[in-house]
């Protein structure tokens, strides 16, 4: 059995009317991801990647660098105009895009975990913490109340934040506890591969460093594989093994984190490298 | 203006069962979908009927388009054959079926209407049971766009409906749904079996009978097929419950007409503020209390 | 004590159909109202009522309001439930407006248009004080009002009919031009809405949905929950002539005619992908009988619901199942009507789970105390 996850290849993502220019004059050389022919934006071109089993892979890049819309492509949260993902799960492979909607949703449910900047995406405000994750176990076919109240009450422990605000509205939650109930919604399925887009953006720095250790600390325990998305190298150092550098829709750079932080390649990582404080 | 129109006096009449037959036909291909497709709501063209929407529109049309003059219809409210929208009903039935017989004995019955509920009595395999349905849809509680929870249905979707469930449990310790109780039909669709109380959703389950439920306003047919399963939704560690009709000492409430501690009970506050009991289902309770009373002269 | 269970439902439905007839016929006159009358002095009610039923007959409007004491909910339905029953006999082809007899046209758009502009009978500009003479009508006076206008109105030519406004419009390509389309119109009287529906399912239902409830959704998007902004481009009341092709030749010929009310309206201009031109965009209402607030209504939550269905709704007049489910008069009236039904069955239900409920926390509060 293969150890890789997930392989992905030519995956781009262009928005508008397209025409045989988008791709030529747009891109890091031009700096601009808008085709001055036609106005369309290409928001991602021809990423490739493989992610295996448990390791952590970073996407950095500034906002239009195209590392939002690849994860959002992945989590089936929009769809790509070209390429193709292969989701390895145990025996089974999955060309991902050539899945139906209800499949789709499926493998999103239960084998993907979803970690979004904006907690209004991934938490249902209407419902308990506890519903939230009780929502995503009760999708995934467990349907005994007394163990879904266990397991919700026991991903909140993990994720520290208490068990007594279970049955509470996560919008009396700070943003940080917000974004450790999604930590533990995502985790409720076990999932194999979890997406995390800017999950620490816009918290305060300790509040950060403590979201960023659990993050380590589940993918000790777990084993789970993760794509980290963040514009942050301070995110990327402490969390990721491999690093993709992306800038106006392309990947400019690719390797080992270490090797990135080194001995940077591209002059805008170079740049990015050199400018983090 | 036409100043010289005059109406056409002579034309008040009706065709049998009211409907036109293409009405009719339409409702029966319904039906056919309905059955083959347990616990699907099949959207149908419902027509205006002379009665309000609300009223029974729906069940109507299903029995306008089932019944010959060979059926005899039985029609309930709350149980009741007297209770005046059953009275309005069964009468337009009768004015516009000539030739059709119309009983209050449930057995006697081949086609049997009914609001809210289902007869004590178990139904054989060669009646039809026919439900009002004002919220054909038991997502509408968590999803009001229509668009939206067809997509639920389809893919078996129905984990906001047991997260509403479970916020009941945390909250209440218990699911707090009274009538309308979701229930899931041949392993994949589920239902609102209509404002039927909880004590009659188990009547749904492996019914000999077929159950044709019908939503006038809503413009829904849907069904559930004899022998089918019929399961509410629950937890595996919470059980479904029924109405209670114990007293505070823990004594199971009688019938106050027939002395029946096994039957849906209406409660009744009288002049001097005397609560009582006594069967729902007045079908029932007239022919146990035909039952005893026969006991008691043999 | 023995109980006897208490019966009576038809006596009580009997009872409550003669305390109405009662209430209709006890007043101080001897004369019931002749259709006549209503057909004739409440020209504006019959409107409302075939509207509503989506039943062009003015005559039987008349009985049912007789019949309804002028209840216009209970009318309509009544003429609803009255063509539910009458065949179907034909279809008859697309009928085309610009044919129109006007007694009334006017535009918004233009201080002139081609054949002019016509106030035509209305109240827009009348002002509403109460004309208390009207309380003793001299019956004289009365049949000479409508003798005096038809002398006092001189001879002229007026056009047979007048060309539209949106076509000056069109040719200067201002709005796009018409797509001739082979597609059958949805009949909402015999197939369900499924949504997303196709726009002449939103028209038809909008055409016979009630007034005040079109009205009430119109107004939220005018007010500012919308962003139609529209201009009356036209106007029309006038008899539309219904063109029904002969049994044997098959040629069109006038079967008659109906009173329709036809309001088209431009809205600003939207984006457009690329490279084609922007252009103003159209809302259409019409409806039986003479009803412009209707119209205008209908026409501009025509566009709502076309904008949201193409951009997805941002308010509630933009979201076709908001509108298109809650327009229908005879659906809500009857439901909200439902309410007064009994429901002792699954208030005993409800009653059941409350004192349970109540039960279980009386049990923790005291668990909690001890």
């Amino acid at each position: 059995m293969s150890n890789k996850i997930l392989s992905v290849r030519g995956l781009t993502r262009i928005h508008g009317e397209q025409c045989p220019l988008c791709i030529s004059s747009t891109g890091p050389e031009h700096n601009t991801n808008i085709c001055l022919n036609c106005g369309s934006v290409v928001a991602a071109h021809d990423v490739n990647f493989d992610l295996y089993r448990g390791e952590i892979l970073g996407i950095i890049g500034e906002s239009g660098s195209g590392k939002s819309s690849t994860v959002k492509m992945l989590y089936f949260d929009d769809t790509p105009t070209a390429g193709s993902a292969t989701f390895y799960d145990s025996d089974l492979q999955h060309d991902m895009f050539a899945l139906n909607a209800a499949q789709q949703r499926s493998m999103r449910n239960k084998r993907f975990g979803m970690v979004y900047q904006n907690p209004h995406l991934g938490l249902n405000f209407q419902i308990s913490a506890g519903g939230n994750i009780a929502e995503r176990l009760l999708m995934s076919d467990l349907k005994h109340y007394g163990e879904i109240r266990t397991r919700a009450g026991d991903l909140l422990v993990r994720t520290e934040v208490a068990r007594a605000r279970m049955d509470q509205n996560p919008k009396t939650f700070s943003g940080g506890m917000q974004q450790r109930v999604q930590i533990a919604k995502a985790l409720a399925t076990q999932p194999p591969l979890l997406f995390l887009d800017e999950v620490t953006t816009g918290l305060d720095l300790s509040v950060q460093a403590a979201i960023l250790d659990l993050i380590l600390e589940i993918q000790h325990e777990l084993g789970t594989a993760m794509i980290v998305v963040t514009h942050d190298l301070g995110v990327i150092r402490l969390l990721a093994g491999r690093t993709l550098v992306m800038k106006h829709g392309r990947v400019i750079e690719s390797g080992l984190t270490d090797q990135i932080l080194e001995d940077p390649q591209h002059a805008y990582t170079q740049r990015l490298v050199a400018s983090a404080l | 203006m036409n100043a010289h129109y005059e109406l056409p006096l002579e034309d008040a009449g009706y065709s049998f069962g009211f409907l036109d037959e293409y009405a009719k036909k339409e409702v029966r291909r319904c039906i056919l979908k309905a059955i083959s497709i347990p616990g699907y709501q099949t959207p149908y063209a419902s027509r205006e009927m002379p009665m309000g929407r609300g009223f029974g529109t729906g069940g109507l049309q299903l029995t306008l388009s089932l019944i010959g003059e060979d059926d005899t219809l039985k029609v309930i409210d709350q149980g009741s054959d007297d209770s005046v929208n059953a009275v309005n009903l069964r009468q337009f039935v009768q004015l516009t079926c000539p030739g059709v017989e119309v009983t209050e004995k449930t057995q006697e019955a081949t086609l049997i209407q009914s609001r809210h509920r289902i007869p004590e009595k178990l139904l054989t395999e060669q009646q039809i049971l026919v439900l009002q349905v004002p919220y054909p849809d038991a997502l509408v509680v968590v999803e009001p766009s229509e668009a939206r929870r067809k997509v639920m249905h389809g893919e078996a979707d129905y984990s906001r409906l047991l997260v509403k469930l479970y916020e009941d449990v945390v909250r209440f310790h218990e699911i707090t749904i009274s009538h309308r109780y979701p229930t899931r039909i041949n392993g994949h669709y589920v239902i609102d079996p209509s404002p039927i109380p909880r004590w009659d959703v188990p009547r749904l389950h492996q019914s000999p009978a077929l159950v044709l439920l019908g939503a006038g306003r809503e413009k829904k047919i849907y069904a559930v097929p004899p022998y089918t399963l019929a399961e509410p939704l629950v937890f595996d560690d919470i059980a479904f419950r029924v109405e209670d009709f114990h007293d505070v000492h823990g004594k199971r409430i009688a019938c106050r007409c027939c002395g029946s501690t096994v039957s849906f009970l209406d409660e009744l506050i009288d002049d001097l503020g005397n609560v009582t009991h006594q069967c729902s289902d007045s079908a029932y309770c007239e022919e146990m209390q035909e039952t005893i009373s026969a006991r008691k002269q043999a | 004590m023995s109980y006897v269970a208490i019966k009576g439902g038809k006596a009580a439905i009997d009872g409550a159909a003669a305390a109405t007839d009662y209430l209709r016929c006890r007043g101080s006159l001897d004369e019931p109202l002749t259709l006549a009358m209503i057909e004739e002095q409440l020209r504006l009610l019959i409107s409302r009522v075939i509207s509503e039923g989506g039943l062009y007959h003015p005559r039987l409007a008349a009985l049912a309001l007789k019949q309804f004491q002028g209840d216009t909910l209970e009318a309509a339905f009544a003429l609803r439930a009255y063509r539910s029953t009458k065949p179907r006999l034909l279809e008859s082809p697309v009928q085309d407006t610009a044919n129109m007899r006007c007694i009334r046209r006017i535009s918004s758009a233009f201080k002139e248009v081609p054949g002019g502009q016509y106030l035509g009978a209305t109240y827009d500009y009348a002002l509403r004080l109460l004309q208390l003479d009207l309380a003793n009508e001299d019956p004289a006076a009365f049949k000479d009002v409508a003798k005096a206008f038809l002398r006092n109105t001189p001879e002229t030519e007026l056009p047979n009919n007048f060309p539209k406004v949106i076509d000056s419009l069109r040719a200067e390509g201002l709005l796009p031009p018409v797509t001739p389309s082979r597609a059958a119109a949805f009949d909402i009287t015999r197939d369900p809405l499924v949504f997303p529906v196709p726009r002449s399912a939103a028209l038809a239902t909008m055409a016979r949905a009630e007034t005040g409830g079109l009205l009430a959704m119109a107004y939220s998007n005018m007010r500012g929950y919308g962003d139609v902004h529209p201009t009356v481009a036209e106007l029309r009341v006038g008899y539309l002539p219904v063109m029904l092709p002969h049994p044997v030749t098959g040629e069109l010929m006038e079967a008659g005619e109906v009173l329709i009310t036809e309001c088209e309206v431009v809205a600003m201009y939207e984006g457009t992908n690329g490279d084609e031109m922007p252009t103003f965009t159209l809302g259409y209402g019409a409806c039986f009988g003479h009803n412009e607030v209707k119209a205008i209504s209908m026409a501009i939550l025509d566009r709502a619901l076309q904008k949201g269905m193409r951009d997805g709704p941002s308010n509630p007049s933009e979201d076709p199942e908001f509108v298109l489910l809650h327009v229908d008069g005879v659906d809500s009236m009857g439901f909200a009507s439902h309410y007064k039904m009994p429901h002792y069955v699954t208030f005993q239900s409800d009653m059941d789970r409350l004192r349970h409920t109540q039960q279980k926390m009386q049990q923790k509060e005291s668990e909690m105390t001890t």
